[in-house]
């Protein structure tokens, strides 16, 4: 029987549509499981004395607000506050709040509430309210403030009568165990519409390993996944996403840089590393080798710095110095790509004549450490990053591509910093989840997820 | 049903229900029909459904629903002009997935339909809309009507039927239904939340599984059988498809080829006079939401 081009298209379709699954819609209900790192102690996402990071800065968002947020190209989007307006000058901003918004704890979002929030977390700002709006004044002129205020830092909490601290965010905390566990329950009249989800469930302080075989176990539904197993979690068959590079990892000394020897010597380690090697064999080739602070993506002028190995002009440097002392090379003893990376870093820096010795110590003499990403907008991530360096902030002259090039290229001249890869955040994702989105700064959307049926 | 011996006298009869296999594979040797979509309007807010106005093949007046306005465009030398823009009133937040429903009256005035809330729109003294809080069931068509009641902080209808189909007055929760009309009853089409279809004939209840998207609308045309229904694919986002089905006994047949979309299906609604459905679809690449008006065209 010859059949029809008419009965092959119907019984392709019929075919195609046999091996997906009925739901196009999202579907409301479910308890989305997932685990992370960190281990924070407290939720309050304006205690500046827990470790910054994009995990924590995920978790907060689920809980916390605030009055704007900037979309992964730097844009600003309203949040709490509906509109914005600057006086001339850009030294007194008004942020007029969203009608209707609750904390989880039952009282309103008023705007003397925002700006007991916003004036606990900046002591050096004027915040006041006035009518339905919050007013923020500052010294001097200020275009970058809505993108400060968007900043985990800013977001808008209270303390609820049993003294605990409480958002407007979409879910609430249902119970919390510090360090080990977290439940949270989509907040039913949250403005911006009920999660679909009806809970999450957040084991805290798990390897990434570990999170992998729970979620291949079917017990998670979401697995962060470290740079250097995400190729091989791919090729193994998970679903796995990745954020754009949006943690630095460099070398950062602990003294400035005094005697123009050492100023050799720091010259000649920055570049007898081999990034690129460290990039295909260490991180699997996740990651991108970098020479600057700030992102390419972010700064549009990233590939200028130089990243590549030059052996020959590191050991050339390095004759020049007549006494070389051993440095002490600290990393962070829970983070398990650390140690592989020092010692990568004291083969290269043997090679040129330098040494190393690897220590665990706090009080090394340069320490490979992990810097995230502040924020898309180039000026607070710099000044974020310098703070991280232990540097002062930079002077940017102006708010053009070119002013903030000159602010990196200045801190890059003190030597202070030497950076080396600019990380992804990466999560392997169960086959159950739905709708997922990771924007490109690592932010999650989990409120938008929705769990299906198994294909 | 099986017959089960157990030695050599001893048998057992048993009879097990089981849900109908899926996606039966059915083809008609017929001349397919095809489905005719035209482009009515396209916004960055997500759009909930599109009213023409006007009983003109090329529609010259528009009324657009999104989550929180209705704007009434009129076509001017060859571009669509803002006539008015209504603000939609409502005291609790919007579902995420937000869904609502125009309903273009004889007099020419609106009735929209949103989770948990009633709006209407008056003429005088001038143009207007007026919202209040209503569970009042939304119209699931209305050359046959019949009401479903929709969840004020969900997506979907909750499946209590008024006045019901025949003695039918519920069925399970469901996204979408599209009624098809038979020599003495009406055959109602469910789309179910749970990913079935369900048909129900005022009697009976049959539940398949078809492999359909969760939006589907029935649309009135001059060849086939007179009624075909219009369904969504199956399966994620990144791009859709719409199919138009009918229904000679209780199994689907593929009568269109599918009309693709640049993103998933987000509203499709069937028109006031019956003859034509409005599908929305979200663009992956812009993203924005774009409004087409689907029709079947015979023998093409």
């Amino acid at each position: 029987m010859r059949l029809s081009a008419w009965q092959l298209l119907a019984i392709s379709s019929l075919l195609f549509a046999a091996m997906v699954h009925a739901e196009t819609r999202p579907q409301y209900g479910s308890t989305l499981r997932m685990a992370t790192r960190i281990a924070p102690q407290n939720l309050d996402p304006t205690d500046k004395s827990q470790p910054d990071s994009i995990a924590r800065r995920n978790l907060s968002r689920l809980m916390f607000e605030t009055l704007v947020t900037l979309d992964d190209r730097g844009r600003l989007s309203p949040a709490l506050a509906t509109s914005w307006q600057a006086a001339p000058g850009n030294q007194r901003w008004q942020f007029f709040l969203r009608r209707g918004v609750k904390f989880h704890d039952g009282s309103p979002l008023t705007p003397e509430a925002a700006a007991a929030a916003l004036r606990a977390a900046n002591p050096d700002w004027s915040v006041s309210a006035a009518g339905d709006s919050v007013v923020i004044e500052r010294d001097t002129r200020d275009p970058d403030l809505p993108a400060k205020l968007a900043l985990i830092r800013n977001s808008v909490t209270r303390r609820s009568e049993a003294g605990t601290v409480v958002g407007t965010g979409p879910f609430h905390v249902a119970s919390w165990l510090p360090g080990k566990k977290l439940f949270l329950v989509a907040h039913e009249n949250y403005w911006g519409g009920r999660a679909f989800v009806d809970a999450l469930e957040i084991d805290l302080g798990r390897a990434t390993r570990d999170q992998l075989i729970a979620l291949d176990l079917g017990k998670a539904d979401i697995a962060e996944v470290a740079v250097e197993q995400s190729r091989r979690a791919a090729t193994e068959g998970r679903r796995v996403a990745s954020s754009a590079p949006i943690e630095l990892l460099a070398l950062i000394f602990a003294r400035n840089n005094t005697t123009p020897d050492d100023a050799k010597l720091r010259e000649a380690l920055a570049l007898c590393i081999d990034r690129k090697s460290i990039r295909d064999v260490v991180l699997q080739g996740g990651g991108e080798a970098s020479g600057g602070i700030l992102p390419n993506w972010v700064s549009g002028y990233g590939f200028v710095f130089p990243a590549e190995q030059n052996m020959v002009r590191a050991q050339q440097l390095r004759s020049e110095v007549k006494y070389a002392p051993t440095w002490t090379l600290g990393y962070d003893v829970d983070d398990p790509l650390a140690r592989v990376l020092a010692e990568r870093i004291e083969l290269n820096a043997r090679d040129a004549g330098i040494r190393l010795q690897l220590n665990a110590n706090p009080t090394a003499d340069l320490r490979l450490t992990r810097i995230t990403l502040a924020s898309v907008n180039g000026q607070i991530a710099l000044a974020a990053a310098a703070s991280s360096i232990g540097i002062p902030l930079p002077k940017i002259s102006g708010e053009t591509a070119d002013d903030l090039y000159q602010a990196e290229n200045g801190i890059l001249r003190t030597q202070k910093v030497i950076p080396l890869f600019q990380l992804p955040t990466s999560y392997a994702v169960g086959a159950t989840v739905k709708d997922w989105a990771e924007s490109r700064d690592g932010t999650l959307h989990l409120d938008n997820i929705w769990l299906g049926s198994k294909p | 049903m099986a017959e089960i011996r157990q030695g050599a006298n001893d048998f057992l009869v048993v009879m097990v229900s089981l849900p109908r296999s899926d996606a039966p594979v059915s083809v008609r040797e017929a001349p397919p029909l095809t489905i005719r979509k035209t482009p009515l309007w396209a916004q960055p807010q997500p759009i909930l459904d599109v009213a023409v106005m006007d009983d003109s093949a090329t529609p010259s007046h528009i009324a657009v629903l999104d989550p929180e306005r209705i704007a009434f465009y009129r076509m001017a030398e060859g571009r669509w002009q803002m006539e008015q823009s209504l603000p939609v009133t409502h005291s609790r937040p919007w579902p995420r997935d937000m869904r609502g429903k125009l309903i273009l009256r004889q007099d020419r005035l609106l009735d929209i339909y949103l989770p948990g809330v009633y709006c209407q729109s008056q003429s005088a003294p001038s143009l207007s809309v007026v919202c209040r809080g209503s569970d009042d069931p939304w119209p699931l068509s209305l050359q046959f009507p019949l009401g479903g009641f929709f969840t004020a902080t969900r997506n979907f209808f909750t499946g209590v039927l008024s006045p019901g189909v025949g003695k039918q007055s519920s069925t399970a929760k469901f996204y979408s239904a599209a009624p098809l009309p038979r020599p003495s009853y009406t055959l109602w089409v469910f789309a179910g939340v749970d990913g079935t279809v369900r048909l129900l004939d005022g009697i009976t209840e049959q539940v398949s599984r078809l492999n359909w998207g969760s939006d589907i609308a029935s649309v009135k045309s001059s060849c086939g059988s007179g009624w075909q229904v219009l369904a969504t694919r199956a399966g994620d986002n990144s791009g859709d498809s719409i199919r138009a089905f009918e229904f000679p006994d209780r199994e689907p047949i593929a009568v269109s080829p599918a009309v693709d979309f640049s993103g998933g299906v987000t509203a499709l609604w069937t028109e006031a006079k019956g003859g034509s459905a409005v599908a929305v679809a979200r663009n992956t690449e812009t993203g924005n939401y774009e409004a087409f008006r689907l029709a079947i065209a015979c023998n093409q």
